[in-house]
């Protein structure tokens, strides 16, 4: 665990796993920004009238599975450093499955929308909607084989490399918290 | 796998799925007037969202602990964020 | 004796005749150079003659579209002049990025997949798009409605030629998490997925004629194109530092 005083302190994985996530932050920041423009300075009542088609507890069941599957990441992590490998590929497993169930719940989410004529271009918060939640799913799918790469790692013969595991969890915990504002933009704020 | 029941990090676990429970049922419950959420409403809860954000960042990616030009700069991003959205909705009115 | 075999040690090494330091690379820093002289020209013919960047915004009428070609197609028809006789340098900085591949401790393979990548998306990312706007400017005397098309045409292949420029990137990025030698930053590499998801957001462009998605929006146009500048930047700056960093001697450096 690391301490809480901070006298000690190490960069989380390596700097090339930041520039990446920095980066992609803003370039999440940017999408925000549009929905934002676009549904409070334009169309408040188009969007108000659109949000009500989503789905609540879908959105609320993905949250939920996903900052779960951050816990058992982190836990991974955690067993890791500490030499437990068959634990940390336990935990790894488990997080990867809660990041297939999101992905399960999102099409089962996208194919009632569809099946009830919603599409991309019914109007801009449905534009913005499947834009943002694709580009999350697409996050999601880099996530998934970054943490095979991790688990690949965890189960090979030599020790595994600390900041690949690490880095592989710090990309899968920053999809995890875009989700959270995903969820509240889209979902919960009207 | 049971020794990590009462860990700090599954701590910070009960601590989100709380948060995402309570801005869940506030979200779905506000629907006063015809305009919804008020300003107050909306920036509240993503607060709600910024607070879990900020701890995941923190204690999973474990910032917490690391070097403080990268501990500036995702408290940096998450006002970004806040500003965004404050600005917005404030604009809006 | 070993007089005798002393008398031609250095004959061995004489013969291959090395040459001074920079000669040995001056093959690949000829094709560096190409990137920053080919991408300013770019610039130039995309921003300043051909003003196509910004794209003006989709959803023009007819009569807008040619107003708009009409006005500009004295500019025009040098860019795209321009631009047909200097395209060809793309396969210059190419050829250097694929040798630079070439010295990780991948499989070739990745870079023969970069190589074709790229020049299938020559096609519809600069070729298509340079034959339809020069269609445009240089016959004026045609139909209106064709001239709309080749408009269309062009720009639509120009933003939204996407599948290739994914694999591009993607490729790049394996094989630069998978070089043990560490020929590019692992940074580099994980910009190349930005730049891969960018492709992805361009997608709407085919369907929303305003907004952020369209092919002048913020998201799809501004947004792509700081991220393309970025990511070709620090493309170029690690080439630079590769080409400095390899060893003379390298097996597989000669000309």
């Amino acid at each position: 665990m690391p301490s809480s005083s901070g006298t000690s302190r190490r960069l989380p994985g390596d700097a090339d796993i930041w520039v990446f996530v920095v980066g992609d932050m803003l370039i999440f920041s940017a999408y925000f920004a549009a929905y934002l423009f676009t549904g409070r300075m334009g169309s408040r009542e188009l969007f108000l009238r659109s949000e009500q088609h989503l789905s609540q507890t879908s959105g609320l069941c993905n949250t939920l599975i996903l900052l779960t599957s951050s816990l058992f990441i982190a836990l991974c992590v955690h067993a890791a450093r500490l030499g437990n490998l068959r634990l940390a590929s336990r935990f790894l497993e488990l997080g990867g499955a809660c990041g297939v169930g999101f992905l399960l719940v999102k099409v089962f989410e996208w194919h009632s929308k569809l099946a009830s004529g919603l599409t991309i271009s019914t109007n801009a918060f449905f534009m913005h909607y499947y834009v943002m939640t694709g580009v999350h799913v697409a996050h999601i799918l880099i996530g998934l084989t970054f943490l095979m790469v991790v688990r690949r790692e965890l189960g090979g013969a030599q020790a595994p490399r600390m900041e690949l595991v690490e880095a592989g969890g710090i990309y899968w915990h920053m999809v995890d918290f875009l989700w959270f504002m995903i969820f509240s933009l889209l979902y919960l704020m009207r | 796998m049971r020794a990590y029941a009462d860990h700090p990090l599954t701590r910070i676990w009960l601590v989100l799925l709380l948060a995402t429970v309570v801005s869940w049922w506030w979200g779905s419950n506000d629907t006063s007037g015809s305009h919804g959420a008020t300003m107050v409403t909306g920036v509240a809860l993503f607060t709600i969202a910024l607070v879990k954000c900020r701890l995941v960042i923190r204690h999973y990616m474990e910032v917490k602990s690391a070097p403080s030009w990268l501990r500036w700069t995702c408290d940096a991003w998450l006002l970004l964020n806040f500003g965004m959205v404050s600005s917005f909705y404030w604009l809006a009115t | 004796m070993s007089s005798a075999l002393e008398a031609h040690p250095g004959a061995a090494s004489a013969s291959e005749a090395v040459p001074t330091v920079k000669n040995r690379k001056l093959d690949q820093w000829i094709c560096w150079w190409s990137l920053p002289i080919f991408y300013n020209l770019f610039g130039l013919i995309f921003v300043y003659l051909g003003k196509l960047m910004p794209p003006p915004r989709p959803g023009l009428t007819t009569d807008e579209i040619v107003a708009f070609i009409q006005k500009n197609a004295a500019s025009m028809q040098a860019a795209w002049v321009l631009l047909t006789l200097s395209l060809g340098f793309a396969s210059l900085s190419s050829g250097l990025i694929i040798v630079q591949m070439k010295r990780m401790t991948t499989s070739p393979v990745l870079a023969y997949a970069y190589m074709a990548a790229l020049a299938v998306a020559a096609l519809p990312g600069c070729l298509l798009c340079t034959t339809m706007f020069s269609l445009a400017a240089f016959r004026p005397d045609r139909d209106r409605e064709i001239i709309a098309l080749l408009y269309d045409l062009g720009l639509l292949s120009f933003v939204g030629s996407l599948g290739c420029f994914v694999t591009q990137y993607m490729v790049f990025a394996i094989a630069i998490f998978l070089d043990k030698r560490g020929i590019f930053p692992k940074w580099l590499g994980y910009m190349s997925i930005w730049g891969a998801v960018t492709e992805l957001v361009a997608t709407p462009i085919w369907i929303f004629r305003s907004g952020p998605y369209a092919w002048n929006g913020l998201i799809s146009f501004w947004l792509g194109t700081l991220i393309f500048v970025v990511w070709e930047f620090c493309l170029i700056v690690s080439l630079f530092r590769a080409i400095k960093q390899q060893p003379l001697d390298e097996p597989g450096n000669h000309a």
